[in-house]
């Protein structure tokens, strides 16, 4: 079992063009991350700056916003599914 | 030859509209009522609301959270439609269009094909952090010069931005790129650049004679041929 991360179409050159990847072994948000940048370079810097993840980075566990729950510290099991959102696009 | 090539960001850099377009669509599953409403026409009364919402949102009288719905309920009050799902549409609209981000196709290629021949920079209207935050999620930098109305002071069409810009440059001559007839293409010929009109929707060109016309930048030869040729 692994948490499924949902990649947005700009960060897909950094996954071989994988819509979705595979992360197995991580407890929480942070080490996802840090799972993520050991099978995909460069990707760490583009969720996290200063230790901090970006401003325009939303990530998603199950629908939820890791805002609301526990920010890079939130929880994760096997089975969840997460989705990297970058608020981007300008609007409202 | 120009030795310097300016881009627009929004529109012209980064496909905004691909990405307005999924969310309108996702506003038109929540509210059928729309469906009818061809989604060009959306668009334009979705700009219009946007604009008004966000100009109240610089002067603090709404807050993001009640702009976003303002700008659902203000779509809604233009189609005469009374509804309880306002919430859910302006939610569905900013899901979807948030996940739709993508550069227009061709400015990867592009880029990669101007490095090392020409500068390159960015002349975007817009607040500082939103714009950089885009380059930087879209692998744009490094860049020659960077100059965001924000910082510079002045916003297109203003001469001052496009000086700023040719300043950082230390550049005479240069071409600017860019989606805005009045933003760029006048902004720039009254700075004395040449202008290069990027018009994906087939608008009429007010002008020809001001700037070169482009539907997009795919082949990327054929720009790279645009811009050797609009530099003569």
């Amino acid at each position: 079992m692994a948490v499924t991360v949902h990649i947005p179409t700009p960060l897909r050159k950094l996954t071989n063009n994988q819509a979705e990847v595979e992360i197995s072994d991580v407890a929480s948000i942070e080490e996802l991350i840090d799972g993520l940048e050991n099978f995909h370079p460069g990707m760490k810097k583009k969720l996290v700056e200063d230790g901090k993840i970006r401003g325009y980075v939303n990530i998603f566990v199950n629908d939820e916003d890791i805002k609301f729950i526990k920010g890079k510290e939130t929880n994760l099991k096997d089975g969840d599914s997460v989705t990297i959102v970058p608020s981007i696009a300008g609007g409202i | 030859m120009s030795s310097a090539v300016l881009f627009d960001l929004d529109d012209t850099l980064v496909d905004l509209q691909y990405s307005r377009r999924h969310g309108l669509r996702a506003v038109q599953e929540i509210l059928p009522e729309l469906k009818r409403v061809p989604l060009e026409e959306l668009e334009l009364v979705h700009d219009e609301e946007l604009k008004a919402n966000y100009l109240r949102t610089l002067d603090d009288s709404l807050s993001d959270e009640e702009a976003r719905l303002e700008h659902m309920r203000g779509i809604c009050r233009h189609y005469g439609l009374e509804t309880n799902r306002v919430a859910d549409a302006a939610d569905a609209y900013v899901r979807e269009q948030q996940s739709n981000p993508r550069l227009v196709p061709g400015v990867e290629e592009l880029f990669e094909a101007l490095r090392g021949w020409m500068k390159i920079g960015v002349v975007t209207n817009g607040c500082s952090q939103y714009q950089r935050d885009k380059l930087e999620f879209f692998d744009l930098f490094p860049l020659d010069t960077l100059a965001i109305s924000e910082e510079v002071g002045a916003a297109k069409p203003d001469p001052a931005i496009f000086q700023y810009a040719l300043a950082e440059l230390e550049v005479e001559k240069a071409t600017m790129i860019g989606d805005s007839w009045e933003h760029d293409i006048l902004g720039a010929t009254g700075s004395g650049m040449d202008a290069v009109w990027l018009n994906r929707y087939r608008r009429t060109c007010p002008d020809p004679s001001l700037a070169v016309e482009i539907g997009g930048f795919e082949p990327v030869e054929n720009i790279l041929q645009v811009l050797k040729s609009s530099s003569k």
